[in-house]
């Protein structure tokens, strides 16, 4: 599987710092990304200097149908570009986005085209739109759920019979709107689909796939051997600190609480065999288990935590901690620290 | 399947609660309940009243608010949950028992015919009591699905009204859970509530895709809060039920964003400014 990536874009469409652009690219190069979409028009208004030589590899421009941004696009140095456009089923392509696409193929550009809207289309009408426009030099087809209107059944569906009719290179582009953007990924995944866009946390307007979910779902649901994931947590986490945005704390493969326990039979499952209660172990994303005490420990969860400590507590005492706990916890609305612990412990056992 | 009508069974005051770090306060939970019924939800799975009198007193609390939705209080499958219940004056309660073998045997160290006697007592129980039960499959999407269906056939006889089916470690996909659904739907006496978690991002995929299949009940928690990574989010489900299968929940969609910041509120926490529906790049 490739991805194709739409956090930096994301990263310039919200104004990034133009520092942590390179790191920012350098970071994402440790998932399988196959190219980096970023929107021409932001590239600009960012001040960036013309792409080099590495960057017009690793980075596309996206434009929408006119002349003029397909020579914006080249004038900064893009040579894989997207044309964009969102046609009216009935008329097909605009004759402004076939000059686009003739003027971008005689400037010899890397050529995908996008539309934007195409879940509002029917199979058929797609197959009529690409009769039009397969002369032109086009090398990749973007299927985009600009609206978000597909579940993850008839995205598999629709893609399965796309791959099948298109005779290059495929890409799924799809939204978040509702929730579903990882699934739709996942279904046009199965349905054959090879290039897939995401996004670390699944940022972007309108949202993307993350791309850790759909990694982890490869891996551990679809039975992909081999994959390193060990650093996922760590990039994604930096990648989100470089883009300015709060680390979410049990967003999932990537939150810093996914592998925190608190209710007494969790805690008491997890200590027996933590695959009771969770999908994958912490190790494999470079997390770190954690037991957290708080209103709803268990007696197992409190006996874990002493015994971390070297002291094997008596029931009766485990009991008596774990009244005082859950009252401090209500009183304070929060998870109850060590050092409270420690000292409701100092206070009335000792 | 167009135009169904799907119950919400929501847990944001149990299973959301039990994400590490948030408690509610009793007036919390009172106001959270309150905003759930006034959103139209049909049942909500209030607390566990066996964790102790702050869990009961606020229980208590919402047992005396004038609502139109079922108030639930969750047990495991033992005489001490149920009698906790019964003594908050609970009238609909929850019994939950693990049916995956891998629970069964590593976690509760028993067998399949013990989880069935200890259900049978505790529905006995409950009912002696006047109570209405709802049955919890815990780990069924490890389980063998026959037994999911025995534990089911017990729960319709003795006259339990609905089973839950539970992805506890979220590791279901949607074309899986549409294959599973499409066998379980046909042959499970009682009405199957989906309880789907996001350890993989799947959660609300899930639910939908199993209540396309023909499920008629969806457990959700507000935002989605919830063990590890969280629950199915009611938000993201009722939206997509009713923009993409034209489902009805009984569920204004108007009245979600109010009830999603009352609840981050209320949980010390805010939104992932990307979560579908509700971060703040989708208003």
């Amino acid at each position: 599987m490739i991805w194709i990536d739409q956090t930096l874009g994301e990263g310039l469409r919200i104004g990034m710092d133009k520092e942590n652009i390179n790191s920012m690219v350098e970071l994402l190069q440790s998932f399988q990304i196959g190219i980096i979409d970023v929107k021409v028009t932001d590239w600009q208004k960012c001040s960036l200097p013309p792409l080099g030589m590495l960057q017009q590899k690793q980075i596309r421009g996206k434009i929408n149908g006119t002349i003029d941004e397909v020579e914006l696009a080249y004038s900064l140095g893009f040579r894989n570009i997207i044309i964009g456009c969102a046609p009216n089923p009935a008329a097909g392509l605009t004759n402004q986005v076939n000059a686009s696409l003739l003027a971008a193929q005689k400037l010899e550009l890397n050529i995908g085209l996008c539309i934007e809207n195409a879940s509002n289309f029917s199979i058929e009408e797609i197959e009529g739109l690409w009769r039009d426009v397969s002369t032109m030099g086009v090398k990749s087809f973007i299927y985009s759920d600009g609206n978000s209107l597909l579940n993850p059944l008839s995205t598999s569906r629709i893609l399965t019979t796309i791959v099948d009719r298109i005779p290059i290179s495929v890409e799924f582009h799809g939204h978040n709107a509702y929730g579903l953007a990882t699934a739709n990924a996942l279904g046009a995944m199965q349905a054959g689909v090879k290039y897939i866009a995401t996004a670390v946390a699944g940022v972007g307007l309108q949202g993307h796939a993350a791309i850790e979910e759909v990694i982890m779902i490869q891996k551990r649901l679809l039975g992909e051997k081999n994959m390193e994931t060990e650093d996922l947590s760590r990039n994604c986490a930096l990648i989100l600190a470089a883009f300015g945005v709060e680390h979410p704390a049990t967003k999932a493969i990537i939150g810093q609480d996914i592998f925190a326990h608190e209710s007494g039979i969790h805690v008491d499952g997890v200590l027996k065999n933590p695959q009771l209660y969770e999908a994958f172990s912490p190790e494999e994303v470079g997390a770190i288990r954690k037991l957290v005490i708080g209103k709803h420990s268990g007696t197992a969860s409190i006996k874990a935590k002493f015994k971390q400590r070297n002291i094997i507590l008596s029931a009766i005492d485990a009991q008596y901690l774990l009244k005082q706990v859950r009252k401090l916890a209500v009183m304070q609305k929060k998870a109850v620290d060590d050092d409270a612990l420690w000292r409701i412990y100092q206070d009335k056992v000792v | 399947m167009k135009g169904r009508t799907i119950g919400i069974v929501d847990t944001t005051l149990r299973d959301g609660e039990q994400s590490p770090g948030i408690v509610f306060s009793a007036q919390d939970k009172l106001m959270i309940a309150t905003a759930l019924d006034q959103a139209g939800v049909a049942f909500i799975e209030a607390g566990v009243p066996i964790m102790g009198e702050e869990e009961q007193e606020a229980i208590k609390l919402i047992l005396s608010a004038p609502l139109k939705a079922k108030v639930i209080a969750w047990n495991r499958a033992f005489k001490e949950d149920i009698l906790a219940s019964v003594d908050c004056g609970c009238s609909f309660v929850h019994i939950s028992v693990p049916v995956s073998d891998f629970h069964i045997k590593k976690k509760i160290n028993k067998s399949r015919e013990w989880v069935i006697t200890q259900l049978k007592q505790s529905i006995e129980l409950a009912h002696s009591f006047g109570c209405t039960v709802t049955v919890g499959a815990e780990d069924a999407s490890r389980a063998d699905m026959e037994y999911f269906l025995q534990v089911a056939d017990i729960a319709a006889k003795m006259g339990a009204i609905h089973i839950r089916y539970a992805d506890t470690v979220g590791c279901l996909t949607p074309v899986v859970t549409h294959n599973i659904f499409q066998k379980l739907i046909p042959r499970c006496p009682l009405p199957i509530e989906v309880h789907m978690h996001n350890d993989f991002g799947l959660a609300s995929a899930n639910t939908v895709v199993a209540l396309d299949a023909g499920s008629t009940l969806s457990s959700t928690t507000v935002s989605g809060i919830g063990e590890r990574a969280g629950n199915a989010g009611l938000e993201e489900v009722v939206t997509t039920l009713h923009c993409l299968y034209g489902m009805d929940t009984g569920i204004d969609v108007r009245d979600l964003k109010k009830l999603s910041e009352l609840v981050m509120r209320a949980s010390n926490r805010s939104a992932f400014p990307y979560q579908p529906v509700i971060g703040r790049i989708f208003l």
